[in-house]
Order: C-alpha cells, then sequence, then structure tokens
C-alpha cells in the first residue's frame, strides 16, 4: 500500500432508537490508500452504507458516531466542526448513491446540479466550460447536451453516469460508491464499473465501493473488507482473497457465488438470518450461522488473526486458535 | 429519452381550456339566480308594486322572455363588454364593480402576501426542529387557525383592538375627515384600516399554509437528493431553499392557487363585517336585493379572477416542475 488517505480507527456509528441502541457499526478499522480501489463487502444491513456515510458524516437523526477516528490526509474528520466538514464533501471526499434517480434533484437540471457543487469548490472558473468536459468524461457526446435534461428524461445507467460525473467534478481524491450498480441493468452495471475504473486510474483517485455483489469486488478492487452485522471479520487483498477465504462467513459467500462455469440443481446460501442489530449476541456475531463454532466463539469477541502478513490478510476468527481447539464442546445453537 | 413539451405550446393549450369553464360558470351562475326568485318584486321592498308597473318593469328589463332566450340575449352581451344596468342603482354594472374592485384588490393581495408568508415561514421553522415546543406551538396555533370560523375572529378582533385598546379602526377603509393629505399620510391611514380586515382573512390560509408546508417539508428532508445535495458541500440554507423548499413549491402552490377563490368567497363575509367598500359587500348587497345584473357581473368579475390566478399557477407549474408538462 503506498500513502494513506483514509485511516478510520475503531469506528462506532450508532442509532439510538426507543427500542435500544442499534450498533450499526462497531468497531471497524479500515485503510484506503491514495489511488487504491477498496471494496467493502457484506450482506443487506450489516453496516456498509452507515459506515460510509460516517466518513463523510453525512448521518441522519439519530444516528451518530459514538467513538473512533476517521483520519483523512492526517485531519480527523470526525471532530472537525461542521463548517470545515463541508469543505471536504464533494472536494476532497466524493460520494456515488445506490438509486440514481432518487438521489438527484427531481426539479433541476442536472448540468445546475453539477455547477451547484463547482460554485462552491471551484468558484474561479468557469461552470460553462467544465461541466461539458465532465459529462463527457463519463460517456456523453457534447451534441447530446445532457446538462439540459431534467432526472426524469434520463435513463438509470445515464443518471448513474451523471451522478459520477457530480462526484469527480471537484477533483475528490477519495471517492466513496455506495452500491453504484445495484439499481442497474447487468449489461450497464458493467459499463459503471468501467468508467468508474478507468475514473480512478485516469485521476489517481482512490474509490471505496461497497457492494454485496463479489463478482463486482473481483473485477474491480485492489483489496476487499469483508463486514457482518457492523464489524470487519476478514480483510485482505483480492487475490489471496478469493484463493484462501479464511472465515467461516467469507467462505460461504464465496460458495454461495454463482459461476457460469458449474451447475447447480440448488443455490448455496449461508444457514440462517442475520441476528437483530439491536439484541446481538455475545462473542462472534457469525457464531450463531457457523457451523464450525464452537463454545468460545459465542464466550468472547473473536481476535485478530494475522493470515498473511505480506498481503495484510487478517480475519476476525477463533478457529485455529489454541482457545479454539480446547473448547471441544460444538454448539448446538438452533439455526 | 423523453423530450418535455415547450412552455408556450402548454400555455396555449391551457388558455383554450378556460373557455368551457367561463360558459359553464355563467350557465350555473344564471340558472341559480333564475330559481332564486323575482327580482322586480324585491324591488318594491316591503310594499307591493301596482301591476301595471311591475308589468311595466319586466317588459323593460326584458324578463317577459323565457329562460334560455335570456341567457343567450346574456352571453352575447356579455361577449360585446356589455354587462347590463343594475335594477337598484340604474347605473352600469361594470362601472359599479370597478369602483369596488380596488378595495378588493387591496384587501385580497394584503391577505395572500400576509398567509402565503408568514404561514411558508411558520411551516418551515416548525419542520426545523420537530416535536420542539416551538413545533408544538405552531401546530397548535395553527390548528385553532383554520378551525376557527372567520367571522369570530373578526368580531373578536374588533373588540380587543378596536374597542377595547383603540389601536386600530374597527370598520371602513379611510378616515373621511383626514387633516394631513400628503401620500405617506394617506398610506399609513389607509394600512391602519386594512390591517384588521386582511389579518383575519388570512388566518385560515396561513394556518393552512403553514401546516401543508410542515409536513411536506418534514417529508422532502427525508430524500436521498437532499443526502447528495449535502454530500456535494452545500450549506444547510443552500439546502433549505434551493432543494427542499425548490421541491415542495408544487404542493405550496397548488394551494395558494386554491386559496384564490376561497379568498373571494371569504371577503364578502369579513367585508361585511368590517365594513369594507368592496366588490364582496357589494355582492352581498345585490344578492339581497334581487339585483340580478349585478350579482351576475359580480360573479363573472370574480370567477374570471379565480380562473386567471388557477391558469397562472398552472403556468407556474411548469416552470417550478418540469414532469408536470406532459
Amino acid at each position: 500500500m503506498n500513502d494513506l488517505l483514509l485511516n478510520i480507527k475503531g469506528l462506532k456509528t450508532y442509532f439510538n432508537l426507543t427500542r435500544g441502541v442499534l450498533r450499526a457499526v462497531d468497531g471497524v478499522d479500515l485503510k484506503v490508500g491514495a489511488g487504491e480501489i477498496v471494496g467493502l463487502v457484506g450482506e443487506s444491513g450489516c453496516g456498509k452504507s452507515v459506515l460510509a456515510r460516517s466518513v463523510l458524516r453525512l448521518l441522519q437523526h439519530p444516528g451518530y458516531i459514538a467513538a473512533g477516528e476517521i483520519i483523512y490526509e492526517g485531519t480527523d474528520l470526525s471532530k472537525l466542526p461542521d463548517e470545515k466538514m463541508r469543505e471536504h464533501r464533494g472536494k476532497k471526499i466524493a460520494m456515488v448513491f445506490q438509486d440514481p434517480l432518487g438521489y438527484l434533484n427531481p426539479v433541476m437540471k442536472v448540468g445546475s446540479q453539477i455547477e451547484e457543487a463547482l460554485r462552491i469548490h471551484r468558484p474561479n472558473e468557469d461552470p460553462g466550460k467544465i461541466i461539458p468536459l465532465l459529462l463527457e468524461s463519463v460517456g456523453f457526446p457534447r451534441s447530446a447536451r445532457i446538462w439540459d435534461r431534467y432526472p426524469h428524461e434520463l435513463s438509470g445507467g445515464m443518471l448513474q453516469r451523471v451522478i459520477i460525473a457530480l462526484a469527480i467534478s471537484c477533483d475528490p481524491r477519495l471517492l466513496i460508491a455506495d452500491e453504484p450498480t445495484t439499481a442497474l441493468d447487468v449489461t450497464i452495471q458493467a459499463q459503471v464499473l468501467r468508467l468508474l475504473k478507468r475514473l480512478c486510474k485516469e485521476r489517481e483517485m482512490a474509490m471505496l465501493l461497497i457492494t454485496h455483489n463479489l463478482g463486482i469486488v473481483a473485477d474491480t478492487c485492489d483489496r476487499i473488507y469483508v463486514m457482518y452485522c457492523g464489524r470487519i471479520v476478514e480483510t485482505a487483498d483480492v487475490f489471496s482473497l478469493f484463493e484462501k477465504p479464511y472465515h467461516p462467513y467469507t467462505r460461504g459467500l464465496l460458495e454461495a457465488t454463482l459461476s457460469i462455469d458449474e451447475f447447480r440443481e440448488n443455490l448455496t446460501t449461508i444457514e440462517g438470518t442475520v441476528p437483530d442489530p439491536i439484541n446481538l449476541p455475545p462473542g462472534c456475531r457469525f457464531a450463531p450461522r457457523c457451523s464450525a463454532a464452537r463454545l468460545v466463539c459465542t464466550q468472547a469477541d473473536p481476535p485478530c488473526l494475522t493470515i498473511d502478513a505480506l498481503k495484510e490478510h487478517v480475519a476476525y476468527c477463533w478457529i485455529g486458535t489454541a482457545e479454539y481447539e480446547k473448547s471441544a464442546a460444538p454448539l448446538t445453537t438452533a439455526i | 429519452m423523453r423530450k418535455t413539451k415547450s412552455i408556450p405550446v402548454f400555455i396555449l393549450q391551457r388558455i383554450l381550456q378556460v373557455i368551457p369553464i367561463v360558459l359553464g360558470t355563467i350557465f350555473i351562475t344564471f340558472l341559480l339566480l333564475e330559481l332564486s326568485g323575482d327580482p322586480i318584486t324585491a324591488l318594491g321592498g316591503d310594499f307591493a308594486l301596482p301591476d301595471e308597473t311591475v308589468e311595466h318593469l319586466t317588459k323593460a328589463y326584458g324578463l317577459d322572455k323565457p329562460v334560455y332566450q335570456r341567457f343567450f340575449i346574456y352571453i352575447s352581451k356579455v361577449l360585446r363588454g356589455d354587462f347590463g344596468y343594475s335594477y337598484k342603482q340604474g347605473r352600469p354594472v361594470m362601472e359599479i364593480i370597478m369602483e369596488r374592485m380596488p378595495a378588493t384588490i387591496l384587501l385580497g393581495a394584503a391577505t395572500y402576501v400576509i398567509s402565503t408568508i408568514l404561514g411558508v415561514a411558520m411551516g418551515v421553522i416548525a419542520s426545523l426542529k420537530p416535536r420542539s415546543w416551538l413545533d408544538n406551538l405552531i401546530v397548535t396555533l395553527s390548528v385553532m387557525g383554520f378551525s376557527t370560523p372567520a367571522f369570530w375572529f373578526a368580531q373578536l378582533s374588533i373588540f380587543i383592538f378596536s374597542v377595547l385598546l383603540g389601536w386600530l379602526p374597527g370598520f371602513g377603509m379611510r378616515t373621511l375627515d383626514l387633516v394631513d393629505t400628503s401620500l405617506l399620510a394617506v398610506i399609513i391611514d389607509r394600512a391602519k384600516y386594512l390591517i384588521l380586515p386582511a389579518f383575519v382573512l388570512s388566518i385560515n390560509g396561513l394556518a393552512t399554509l403553514a401546516r401543508v408546508t410542515r409536513a411536506n417539508m418534514l417529508e422532502v428532508m427525508h430524500k436521498d437528493f437532499i443526502t447528495t445535495a449535502r454530500a456535494k458541500g452545500c450549506s444547510e440554507f443552500a439546502v433549505l431553499i434551493r432543494h427542499k423548499l425548490r421541491n415542495i413549491m408544487l404542493v405550496l402552490i397548488t394551494l395558494i392557487g386554491l386559496r384564490a377563490g376561497m379568498l373571494v368567497s371569504g371577503s364578502v363575509l369579513i367585508e361585511t363585517v368590517f365594513s369594507w367598500p368592496g366588490v364582496g359587500r357589494l355582492m352581498y348587497n345585490a344578492i339581497s336585493s334581487r339585483d340580478f345584473p349585478v350579482v351576475l357581473g359580480g360573479f363573472l368579475i370574480t370567477a374570471g379572477m379565480t380562473i386567471f390566478i388557477n391558469l397562472t399557477t398552472d403556468i407556474l407549474y411548469t416552470i417550478l416542475d418540469p414532469r408536470v408538462r406532459y
């Protein structure tokens, strides 16, 4: 990894609900190097999007950052005053979202929406010159005059490209893409991913790509974080994760991925369901669904195991430790 | 890609749609008046008129002809700009109405401005901190505002502000023996007379607008594009004006446009209570004396104004929300 751009340490993002405290992100460490494409993978509701929003402090009430540091180029964003935080949004870190139509203002021309960002962060430049260039860089011919269009006049794939143009408009060094392809057709998905990858390369921009689709990650990312119930369970560079997944959850995810080369009668799934995020199980959060779980797994938080120091392959799991071997009694948790 | 229809085409279509609405308005008003009774008897008041006088007047006003004939005669006259003569005053209807128009427009405009600005402002303030004491206060006040009849507010305000406190005049539109006749003094004098009726007339609209603004603001602030706006570094003020308010404008404009009609009908009541010399009070008097040409003319003018405001509203939609131009 080259220069560290984003370094999240022990981040906890909680939501105070009437039912109790929802610990959406519960002690996450995550690093993104300059120009690096990092994938964050997990099921729906595991806290990926909350983590992404925490970085830009876009959480809505009652969500708040309870603890931890979000260090971006040496500045802790979590403690920055609102005024200073605004200077980071869009300019240093930009975001791309899941549902392209919902994330654009329906009553403003797309050009004006890009212009708004330019006026905030690049006030001395002429938006009329930059906007056509930006739209060209995401694949719209100048003759299409996309800036004159309203969001409802464009298709989902076009809108996502507009959102990407908006995101890169102020030359951010980090792009957070929160499930950028989930709402799109499969054919368009590949297009958008290629575009994101190309833009990262051209602009030496880093990207945190959030997805539940391992196929996307394999194709695009340099490094991967696997998240489960608000915690990172495993991280490694893309090759070692796919070759030697350590954590049972990662293995389950990989087994559940479909491949065109093999025929399957039944689809593979991970047994059980995600636990209630307000009443999380003690110990390893995956233990109730884990076929290899033993007593120790349900008693204490799993240790951090270095699988391969060179490739920064780390897993949070009891398997392979002395305690795990001693704790022979397999659990009879009903799934 | 769907190209949106251009604004001029849309406006032209809208204007063409106005024609049947105007004809329908005349037809219904004409029919209703016809059902209300004989205007000649009303002219006599408490005393019965001699038969020959009744016969003479009936002929003179053309009331001996069948209804459908009179309807078409009226329409053809209106199209030529002739609204007829008042039975009671013997003067052209247009003249009588135009005399009263400035007072009604003054009151209506003041009411519009007060209810729109205060209503939207109160709704926005309430929505900024939902469930706070300020929000609760505004919600409570607005429930009181739109559930209390305007004539009661009118009498209460006259009682408090002009009878008890003596701060503002309780009826009329201007001081008749004003000594200082400089422009500023006249404006201040008019404003004093305007405050009570305009405020009372605006309470209902203000309260409704505050409620609707609040509800829509609370809805729009959870929309995803608000997150996008914040993510690109917009200040909270820019988010409020350009993204939140801009998006609920459509609802607000609809409501404000709809109120145009209610304003006219509401002002009949308020103008009567405050002795405001406007079209509303003229209509009230004309109805009670069955002065058909004045009632018809008044209805036509106010209906025309309402239709015009609604047309403006529709055109404003298309500018504010491109999705409306289907």
